[in-house]
């Protein structure tokens, strides 16, 4: 943050000072401006124009998405708010709901429900629990300020060591939130959302509160839905420069799961459910608390310590075709970050390194299921991770122009079961062994180099290696023994990149990335029949030998013409007519596998296409029409005989904004043509069910205004 | 052009900046990752109509960079010019900009 400390006060030079004769005096001279640079900068409380610089530090593809644009127009899920950042694939598997299919790079592509192989972070630190799972329910746009992308394995900034990289939502805070926040959107299919929220700042303290209530009926049967969200945040600040802020938020969703289609049935009526989903009354319900602490202390001029410390408790009560599951989940996880921005040999140089330990326990039991109701007992375990890792990286300018960035994360994973499921709930201890463990050590390194070649243009390249331990949920997933982990290895990679983005004004700006990745072992679910004829499926898991991931991503806006209105004669007002698309190209295949050698790991279009003109009139009005084209079907199982059928997407956008006051409006059309379409799908299902119809035609409208 | 005149006798009040200090520059990158701090003088020229019609650095901060940075910022301020009497005229003031990290 740069700031000008004193106020000036200039006081008229009296003319007597100046009366003089003999040679001329040197000029008056003015009290100084003094211009404050923050050599690291708080990632909470920086502006958007440095966080902009920080991200770009990285040498690797990256994408911010500020408040502005996450605001413009729905923000009902996370598809709404990042989409635009090419290479991330991101759709909804229940319309307007948060469940998504998210994978970058194709990662988690064995992601047939909530998340893995990307890490969310919340305010630079892990969210979610210590195996790398994490859901969306809990996520919440209208409190986020900024979202950051880092795509691929690029980002050891905060540790991570994925295979898709990381999403950080950063939160707002009584610093940047509005005196008073308000915004009223609704919709199609039952859609309702409503936020108020405050930011207040009294001398050394700062606090903000946010609460939000999403209700959907959803364009499916049996897909009704509904978030109810607080976040809040108090912050302190030290007189030496010290900040303290603790966090919290309570979620309460309720959500029912329609479950996914076959080809006849998305063809014949894309709004019904699975009847197997139906009958179970398949849902998610959970309520979710999480508090966080966060200590942040100038070491020295040029040192500052980071302390983040989190709990969240999860109480999970989800019935599924195969059992009704009830979970109780605690994860926690705390955190040393270590920042040292000093030139090192006269040359600018940066050292961040830390230390992570995460643990999660979570107490699980399933019950058959009687129409969504519990039957019998069939399992109770507690299922524990533990990850500890250590990571540094070093940013060296070479020349002011080119850095070179070397990292590398240590890490040590845990995963341990212990079964509960006594002779007297009707198992026993089968095997006699109740408890099993596995343990996993691994060390990522990273290179990488950021050239600046102009002040607005940037080449970036790296090679990361990534590595991801199964996770409690693949090493316990149904039909395994109680009290014993599956064999999984850990997925390996090594990711190689080169790209670069940059603008030239404001008539271009561009943001391209290729890249190839090898991968070990790479983790896939195959979703199996627990017993032949079996009207619903079970999720299993397997390693591939060898997988190889091949992409290229395309983010670029035009500006097409100004002065529109005045070239036609319809007034004087600035205006413009730009264009934007984003292009994701993905290769992902099996190299070597006994069964599937050659053919193209399912999940992923080849060719996904968003592109949008946009007209902009300086009083507020905006209109964007814009397509989202998958021009060619992608195999949907392994054996690469069932594919998606290719589809187009006809949406507008418009607004409004009022300055002055802070007040937008917007509207938007949705499928325009009512296309019928897969927008996720469900990979490897044995009963051939994996389609999740994306909405039908949809309208949404909303207003929002904040008062400062 | 026309020859600029020096703060003498005639000057009743100096030009002044309207409404206190208004593009503020910003800290470049590539002195902040170098670490460098420092002073830059500038000489600007505030013409009768308050603009800044010239602008040179009289003594630099240490870094090319933070000088331009200077420059630039104000280079586009607005000025209440000095005046004479009641007539504006332009002058030369001389305006420190100092760059400070923490």
């Amino acid at each position: 943050m740069v700031r000008i400390l004193p106020v000036l006060v200039w006081l008229a030079v009296s003319s007597s000072a100046w009366a003089q004769t003999g040679p001329p005096a040197p000029p008056p001279t003015m009290p100084p401006v003094r211009v404050e640079g923050e050599r690291v900068p708080d990632e909470r409380l920086m502006t958007p124009e440095r966080a902009r610089e920080e991200i770009e530090r990285t040498p690797g593809g990256v994408g911010v998405v500020e408040q502005p644009a996450i605001e413009e127009s729905r923000a009902a899920n996370l598809k709404d708010a990042i989409e635009w950042v090419p290479g991330v694939m991101i759709r909804p598997r229940f319309g307007a709901a948060d469940e998504s299919q998210l994978s970058i790079r194709g990662s988690g592509l064995r992601n047939n429900f909530h998340l893995r192989g990307v890490n969310v972070l919340i305010d630079g630190f892990p969210y979610g629990n210590a195996d790398g799972f994490s859901d969306f329910e809990a996520l919440e746009l209208l409190t986020t300020k900024r979202i950051e992308i880092y795509k691929g394995a690029n980002a050891l900034r905060f540790g991570g060591n994925t295979l898709g990289g990381a999403i950080n939502l950063v939160t707002k805070t009584g610093e940047d939130a509005g005196f008073i926040e308000s915004r009223v959107e609704a919709g199609s299919f039952g859609f309702f959302k409503g936020y108020v929220g405050t930011g207040q700042v009294y001398g050394p303290v700062d606090f903000y509160l946010g609460v939000t209530d999403t209700e959907l009926d959803g364009f499916r049967d049996h897909s009704e839905q509904a978030r109810r969200r607080f976040y809040g945040n108090v912050g302190y600040r030290f007189s030496g420069g010290a900040t303290l802020r603790f966090d919290l938020s309570l979620v309460r969703s309720e959500e029912n799961l329609p479950g996914a289609l076959t080809q006849q049935e998305l063809d014949s009526n894309p709004k019904k459910a699975d009847p197997a989903n139906v009958a179970a009354r398949a849902a998610r319900n959970y309520d979710y608390v999480r508090g966080a602490l966060t200590f942040r202390v100038p070491l020295t001029e040029s040192q500052t310590l980071e302390w983040a410390t989190q709990l969240n408790y999860q109480d999970l009560d989800h019935p599924l075709p195969f059992a009704v599951i009830d979970d109780t989940t605690y994860a926690w996880s705390s955190e040393l970050r270590w920042t040292l921005a000093a030139p090192l040999f006269g040359h600018g140089n940066r050292v961040i390194a830390g230390l992570q330990y995460a643990g999660t326990q979570q107490n699980e039991a399933n019950f058959v299921n009687v129409i969504g109701k519990r039957g019998a007992k069939t399992k109770d375990q507690i299922n524990q991770a533990t990850n500890l890792g250590v990571y540094a990286e070093d940013q060296f300018d070479v020349t002011p122009a080119f850095t070179v960035v070397l990292s590398g994360r240590g890490q040590y994973s845990l995963r341990a079961v212990r079964d509960r499921f006594t002779m007297r709930d009707g198992g026993g201890d089968i095997d006699g062994n109740d408890s099993d463990s596995v343990d996993f050590l691994s060390a990522s390194p990273r290179v990488g180099l950021v050239w600046r070649i102009s002040p607005t243009a940037q080449v970036f390249g790296n090679a990361s290696h990534a590595y991801e331990p199964p996770l409690l949920l693949e090493l316990t997933a149904p039909g395994q023994l109680q009290g014993n982990l599956g064999q999984l290895a850990a997925q390996k990679s090594w990711q190689f990149e080169v790209g670069t983005r940059g603008n030239a004004g404001k008539r271009l700006a561009w943001d391209l990335a290729v890249y190839d990745i090898e991968l070990w072992d790479e983790i896939q679910n195959v979703n199996v029949q627990p017993f032949p004829s079996a009207r619903f499926t079970i999720p299993r898991f397997r390693n591939i030998d060898r997988s190889r991931h091949t992409g290229a991503e395309v983010g670029l806006t035009g500006l097409l013409l100004e002065d529109l209105a005045k070239r036609a004669g319809l007034g004087s007002g600035l205006d413009s007519l730009s264009a934007r698309t984003s292009y994701t190209w993905s290769r992902f295949v099996f190299v070597d596998d006994v069964n599937f050698g050659g053919n193209d790991l399912p999940g992923a279009p080849r060719h996904f296409v968003l592109a949008e003109l946009r007209y902009e009139h300086v009083c507020g009005f905006w209109i964007a029409p814009g397509v989202e084209v998958v021009p060619h079907g992608y195999y949907v199982n392994s054996e690469n005989n069932a594919r998606t059928q290719a589809y187009t997407l006809f949406n507008v956008k418009l607004g409004y904004d009022y300055k002055p006051w802070n007040l937008g409006v917007f509207f938007e059309a949705r499928n325009l043509t009512d296309a019928v379409y897969a927008s996720s799908v469900q990979v490897d299902a044995a009963n051939r069910r994996f389609y999740e119809p994306g909405d039908g035609r949809a309208f949404y409208g909303g207003i929002q205004w904040r008062w400062k | 052009m026309v020859a600029k005149t020096s703060p003498d006798a005639a000057v009743t009040r100096s030009a002044t900046p309207t409404g206190g200090y208004q593009v503020r520059p910003s800290y470049p990158s590539t002195a902040r990752r170098l670490g460098i701090e420092g002073t830059s003088l500038l000489r600007v020229y505030v013409a009768a109509d308050g603009r800044v019609t010239e602008i040179a650095v009289d003594q630099s901060a240490g870094h090319p960079d933070l000088d331009r940075a200077a420059v630039d910022a104000v280079r586009r301020w607005k000025f209440e010019p000095g005046r004479r009497g009641s007539e504006a005229i332009g002058m030369w003031v001389r305006l420190p900009v100092q760059f400070v990290l923490r």
